[in-house]
C-alpha cells in the first residue's frame, strides 16, 4: 500500500510539473534567432561561433558564406569579416552586425541600421603600448597615414598624449613605401595604422626589413604584423570579440537601440621576442598590460 | 659570429614567404604576411658579440664633417688615422707599423678591398661617396676566426644605405680650402622590381701644401667614380648586386732623379652579387661572389748617371730614361655561408671561402704573379643559462702563396648581469699570411728610352733591386682582453671598457721602400692598456660620443710602434635645434710618447653648422665645416704640413625624398 501511494504521488508532483511547464510555454515569446555568416568552414570559427552563443539570451544559426532563404531568416544578421560586409548592403533583417571588421572599411559601407566590433586596435591604445614600452625614454614617434578618420583618431590622441613627441605624414597615393622608409629612418617607433592601403602584405616586408636596417620599432596594426616581425601590438582575442558582440546584441534586444559601432573593450597585448632580444629590449607582457591597465 | 650576426649583414639576409602559424587573423581575412624575422633572429645584441664592437652611424658621420671616409675612424678607441700623403691615408687599429693598412680588413657590403698585389688597403681607390654609407662597423680585435687573413688587428665593415633609404635624387656640391672641389649626384628608385641606387661622384683637393723646407707639396687628387647598388627579392631569396668603377689621377712629389711629373692614374672597377635565401625560418644561406681589378698606370723620366743605370759605358756622364710602376690586379672571391639556429640556445655559423689574387707588373715583378687562398671557418654560440654565455670559434686557412696552413681559434665567454650589462672575456688567435709582394716581388726599374740614344744602350735596370722572400712565415698575433659592455636603454647610454694584453710575433717591418726592402719575420710587439667608449643619445636633439685609449707597446722594432697612440681620445657633440639646424663639435687627439717627440702629437678640432631653410620643403642644407689644429706637426710623416691652422669647407645640398 506505502509503495502505491508513493507511486501515485510522484504521478500527481510529475502531471503538476508538466502543466506549470506547458502553461509557461505557451505564454513564452518565441526566441530571438541570429543568423551568424562565416567567411569559412572551420574549427577556430566554429569555436568563435559557439563562444559567442554560450550564456546569450539568443539563438544562433551559423551558415557558411551565403544567408539563409528569406523564408528561413533570423531576426538579426551578423556577418564576420570585412570579406562579408557586402551582406549587410541588402540584408532585410531587423538589425545587422558586423564583427572583426576594419574600422574604415565598415564605415565606407555602413547602413543606417547596422553596426560592429572593429578588428582593429584605436590609435590611442596602441600609443598607450608605446608609452609604455619606452617607459619614460624621450623618443619620437611617426604615424603614416591616409584616411582622414585616421587623421582626426591622432589629432585626438594629441591631446591625450601630450608628453608624446608624434609626427604624422598624411600620405596620398604614390610612392608611399619610400615615405614611409624614410618616417622609420627619422624616427624611433613607426605606429602603423589598421589601413590596409598602407600596411599589406606586399608592404610589409619593406617595412619591416627598414626597421631593422635602423634598428627602430614598428608597433602594431595587428597580431599578424606581430607574427611577421613587428614589434608589438595591442590585440584582442577571439573571446574578446565573442564577448563584446554577445554584449552589444542583448543592449540590442533589451533595449531595441542599436549600439554605436566599437572597439573591443578588452584586449591584452603581443609581442615579438626575437624582434624585441633584436633591439635590446627586455618586454614583460604582464607589465606591459599593467602599465596599460587593461582589463 | 660577425659574418652573419652583426649588424652589418642585416639588411642582406634572407627573407622567407612562409607563413607565421596560422593565427585567428589569418583565419578569418586570409591575411598572408611575410615574416621577416630571420636578421632578428640572426643579430646579436652588443652585449652578446665575442669582440669589441663600435658603430659609427649616419648621424655621426653627418656630424663629423669630414669628407674622407679614414678621417671617421679617429672617432674610434685605440684607432690610428695618419695621411701618408694629401689622398694617402692609413688606418690601423693599435697601430704598430704605419707604413701600410696592410693588418685590417676593411669590407664594403662584405666585399673585401684588401690589394694583395700591392699588399694594402688603398683607401682613396674606394669607389663610395662618403654620403652614401649608412654605417660603419669596426670589430677592434683579431677576427681571423671570421674573416680570414688580413683581419689580424681588426675588421672595418662599411655599409652602404640601401637604395629604398636613399633619396630619389640627391645633389651635392662642396667647395673648400686646399682647392677642395666635390660634387655628388645620387638618383634612387625602382627598376624590374628591386630598388637601386646609383650615385656619381667627382672630388678634387690639392693635398697637404708644403713640406718641412716650406717647398710646395705635388698630392693632389683628382677622382670620379660611380657607384650603383641594387636589391631584389627574387621567390623569397634576396639578390644583391654591387658595381662601381673610379678612375683619376694622384700627383706625387719629384724625387732626386725625376725631371717629369711623377702622377699616377688610377682604374679600378667592381662587380658584387650576393644571393642569400632560407631553408627554413631557422637556417639560412648565402652565396656571394666578388670581383675587382686596380690598374695603376705610372711612368716617368728620371735623369741619372747612365752607370747607375747598368749602362756604365754610356758616352754621356748623365742620361734620361723612363721608368714606370704600372701594375694590374684582379681579386676574386666566392664564399658560401650557412647560419643554423639550433634551439634558444644555440646557433651555429659556418662557411667557406675561396679566393684567387693575381698581379701583373714589370716593376715590381717582372711578370705576372697569382696565389689561391681557401678558408674554412664556423662559430658556435651557446647560451648555458640566463647567466652565462660562450662562443667558440675558429678558422682554417691555406694560402699557396705561403704552402701552411694555420688554425686560428676564438673563444669568448659572457656573464650577463642582466639582458643589458655583460662582462666578456675573449682570447683570439689570428694570422696574416705574407702578402705576394712580400713573398714574391722581383722589384726592378726596368728603364727604357735611355737618351741621349746610343745604339743597344736604350734600355737598362736601375741597380738597386729588391726582392721578397719565399720563405716568409705568417704574422701571428694572440690577443687577450676582458670588457664590459652597458647600454643604459632609459638614459640612452652605451658604455664599453676594453682591457686587452695582445703579443704579435713575426712581424715583417721593414718599409716597402726599394732601397730598404728585405721583408723579414724577425720582430714582435707587445701591447697592454684599457680603452672606453661612450654613446649617449638622452633625445633625438643630443649626441655625445667619447672615446679614450691608453696603450703601452713594447717592440724589437722602432718601426712597429711608430703608429701607435701611448694616448689617444675623441669627442664629439652635436646638438639639433629646430627648425633643423645643427651644431657639431668634434675634438680629436693623439699622443705617441715612445717616439720621445712631441712632433708626432695630432690635435685638431672640427666644427660643423648646418642649416635648411623653412623654404623648398626644407629640402635645401647650407652646411660650414672649420677644422682647427691645434699644433704645428707634421701629419703622419714629416712633410705634411698645411699653411694654415683653419680649414674651412662650405657645402650645398638638395635632396628630394
Amino acid at each position: 500500500m506505502g509503495f502505491l501511494k508513493r507511486i501515485l504521488k510522484g504521478l500527481q508532483t510529475a502531471a503538476l510539473l508538466l502543466f506549470v511547464g506547458l502553461c509557461h510555454s505557451s505564454e513564452r515569446s518565441p526566441p530571438t534567432v541570429v543568423d551568424l555568416i562565416l567567411p569559412a568552414d572551420n574549427a577556430a570559427l566554429r569555436a568563435l561561433a559557439a563562444e559567442i552563443g554560450r550564456g546569450a539570451a539568443f539563438t544562433i544559426n551559423s551558415y557558411i558564406r551565403t544567408p539563409p532563404a528569406r523564408d528561413q531568416a533570423g531576426d538579426i544578421l551578423l556577418v564576420v569579416s570585412d570579406q562579408l560586409l557586402p551582406l549587410l548592403q541588402q540584408h532585410r533583417y531587423r538589425a545587422a552586425f558586423a564583427l572583426y571588421t576594419n574600422s574604415t572599411t565598415f564605415h565606407a559601407v555602413a547602413r543606417p541600421n547596422s553596426s560592429a566590433v572593429y578588428s582593429d586596435q584605436p590609435l590611442s591604445r596602441q600609443l598607450k603600448l608605446i608609452e609604455a614600452i619606452l617607459g619614460g625614454r624621450a623618443s619620437s614617434i611617426a604615424i603614416a597615414w591616409q584616411h582622414p578618420r585616421i587623421g582626426r583618431q591622432i589629432a585626438a590622441a594629441r591631446a591625450l598624449f601630450p608628453q608624446l613627441n608624434i609626427v604624422d605624414e598624411q600620405l596620398a597615393d604614390g610612392d608611399n613605401q619610400r615615405r614611409i622608409n624614410r618616417l622609420i629612418q627619422q624616427h624611433e617607433v613607426l605606429l602603423a595604422t589598421p589601413e590596409t592601403a598602407l600596411y599589406n602584405a606586399s608592404s610589409a616586408r619593406s617595412i619591416l626589413l627598414a626597421a631593422y636596417r635602423h634598428q627602430h620599432m614598428v608597433i602594431g596594426p595587428s597580431q599578424s604584423f606581430v607574427s611577421a616581425g613587428a614589434l608589438a601590438s595591442v590585440t584582442s582575442q577571439p573571446e574578446h570579440y565573442a564577448a563584446e558582440i554577445r554584449t552589444m546584441i542583448d543592449h540590442y534586444l533589451h533595449s531595441s537601440k542599436l549600439p554605436e559601432p566599437r572597439y573591443p573593450q578588452r584586449y591584452s597585448v603581443s609581442v615579438n621576442s626575437h624582434v624585441a632580444t633584436a633591439l635590446g629590449l627586455r618586454i614583460d607582457e604582464k607589465i606591459l598590460l599593467k602599465r596599460l591597465g587593461s582589463n | 659570429m660577425e659574418r652573419s650576426t652583426s649588424l652589418a649583414n642585416i639588411s642582406a639576409l634572407i627573407l622567407t614567404t612562409a607563413l607565421s602559424p596560422l593565427s585567428y587573423a589569418e583565419l578569418w581575412d586570409n591575411e598572408e604576411l611575410p615574416m621577416v624575422l630571420t636578421p632578428a633572429r640572426l643579430k646579436q645584441s652588443r652585449s652578446e658579440v665575442p669582440a669589441s664592437v663600435s658603430v659609427i652611424d649616419r648621424e655621426m658621420i653627418i656630424a663629423s664633417g669630414v669628407r674622407r671616409i679614414p678621417e671617421l675612424f679617429r672617432l674610434i678607441p685605440g684607432t690610428s688615422v695618419g695621411a701618408r700623403d694629401g689622398w694617402n691615408y692609413v688606418v690601423s687599429y693599435h697601430g704598430t707599423n704605419y707604413r701600410d693598412s696592410r693588418r685590417m680588413q676593411v669590407l664594403i657590403d662584405g666585399r673585401s678591398i684588401y690589394q694583395a698585389g700591392l699588399a694594402t688597403v688603398n683607401w682613396n681607390d674606394i669607389p663610395l661617396a662618403i654620403e652614401d654609407i649608412e654605417r660603419i662597423e669596426i670589430v677592434r680585435g683579431p677576427s681571423t676566426a671570421s674573416y680570414g687573413a688580413n683581419a689580424f688587428l681588426g675588421v672595418i665593415n662599411i655599409i652602404s644605405r640601401h637604395p629604398e633609404d636613399s633619396e630619389r635624387l640627391s645633389l651635392q656640391a662642396r667647395r673648400g680650402s686646399n682647392s677642395t672641389e666635390d660634387y655628388l649626384l645620387s638618383n634612387a628608385g625602382q627598376f624590374e622590381g628591386g630598388h637601386y641606387r646609383v650615385s656619381v661622384q667627382t672630388r678634387r683637393d690639392d693635398g697637404f701644401d708644403e713640406d718641412r723646407d716650406g717647398d710646395e707639396r705635388r698630392d693632389s687628387d683628382n677622382s670620379e667614380m660611380i657607384n650603383l647598388r641594387y636589391e631584389k627579392l627574387i621567390n623569397g631569396a634576396n639578390l644583391s648586386v654591387g658595381a662601381g668603377y673610379k678612375q683619376g689621377w694622384t700627383s706625387d712629389d719629384f724625387g732626386d732623379f725625376d725631371i717629369s711629373a711623377p702622377d699616377t692614374q688610377h682604374k679600378n672597377h667592381f662587380v658584387s652579387a650576393k644571393l642569400s635565401w632560407d631553408l627554413h625560418h631557422n637556417h639560412s644561406q648565402h652565396l656571394r661572389y666578388d670581383y675587382s681589378g686596380q690598374k695603376q698606370l705610372k711612368d716617368w723620366r728620371a735623369m741619372l748617371p747612365p752607370a747607375l743605370l747598368g749602362q756604365p759605358n754610356h758616352p754621356s756622364p748623365m742620361v734620361t730614361a723612363t721608368a714606370n710602376e704600372n701594375s694590374r690586379q684582379t681579386r676574386q672571391d666566392l664564399e658560401f655561408q650557412d647560419t643554423i639556429i639550433w634551439s634558444g640556445k644555440l646557433k651555429t655559423v659556418a662557411g667557406m671561402h675561396l679566393k684567387h689574387n693575381r698581379v701583373s707588373s714589370e716593376t715590381y715583378y717582372n711578370g705576372l704573379r697569382s696565389s689561391n687562398s681557401v678558408q674554412v671557418f664556423g662559430n658556435l654560440e651557446y647560451r648555458l643559462n640566463d647567466n652565462i654565455g660562450a662562443n667558440v670559434g675558429a678558422s682554417w686557412e691555406r694560402d699557396d702563396n705561403e704552402n701552411r696552413s694555420y688554425l686560428s681559434p676564438r673563444l669568448a665567454l659572457h656573464y650577463h648581469f642582466n639582458h643589458h650589462h655583460s662582462l666578456r672575456a675573449v682570447f683570439s688567435e689570428a694570422v696574416r699570411t705574407p702578402d705576394l709582394l712580400e713573398t714574391s716581388a722581383d722589384w726592378s726599374y726596368r728603364v727604357n728610352d735611355i737618351e741621349p740614344r746610343e745604339e743597344g744602350m736604350t734600355s737598362g735596370q736601375f741597380i738597386i733591386t729588391a726582392s721578397g722572400d719565399p720563405d716568409l712565415r705568417a704574422e701571428k698575433i694572440i690577443s687577450r682582453e676582458i670588457g664590459y659592455y652597458g647600454n643604459f636603454q632609459s638614459a640612452g647610454l652605451q658604455w664599453d671598457v676594453k682591457l686587452f694584453h695582445d703579443t704579435l710575433k713575426h712581424l715583417i717591418s721593414d718599409s716597402t721602400a726599394l732601397d730598404k726592402f728585405s721583408p723579414e719575420n724577425n720582430n714582435r710587439v707587445a701591447q697592454q692598456g684599457f680603452e672606453t667608449e661612450l654613446d649617449y643619445r638622452p633625445n633625438q636633439a643630443w649626441l655625445l660620443h667619447a672615446s679614450y685609449a691608453y696603450i703601452n707597446s713594447d717592440s724589437s722594432s722602432q718601426n712597429e710602434q711608430s703608429f701607435t697612440p701611448s694616448n689617444a681620445a675623441s669627442a664629439m657633440i652635436s646638438y639639433q635645434w629646430r627648425p633643423h639646424s645643427r651644431l657639431s663639435l668634434s675634438r680629436y687627439y693623439s699622443q705617441n710618447t715612445r717616439t720621445g717627440s712631441k712632433k708626432n702629437n695630432f690635435s685638431r678640432s672640427d666644427l660643423r653648422l648646418s642649416h635648411k631653410p623653412l623654404g623648398l620643403q626644407q629640402r635645401l642644407e647650407f652646411a660650414y665645416v672649420l677644422q682647427y689644429r691645434h699644433d704645428d706637426n707634421s701629419e703622419l710623416l714629416s712633410d705634411n704640413f698645411y699653411k694654415d691652422r683653419s680649414r674651412h669647407m662650405f657645402t650645398l645640398s638638395l635632396r628630394l625624398p
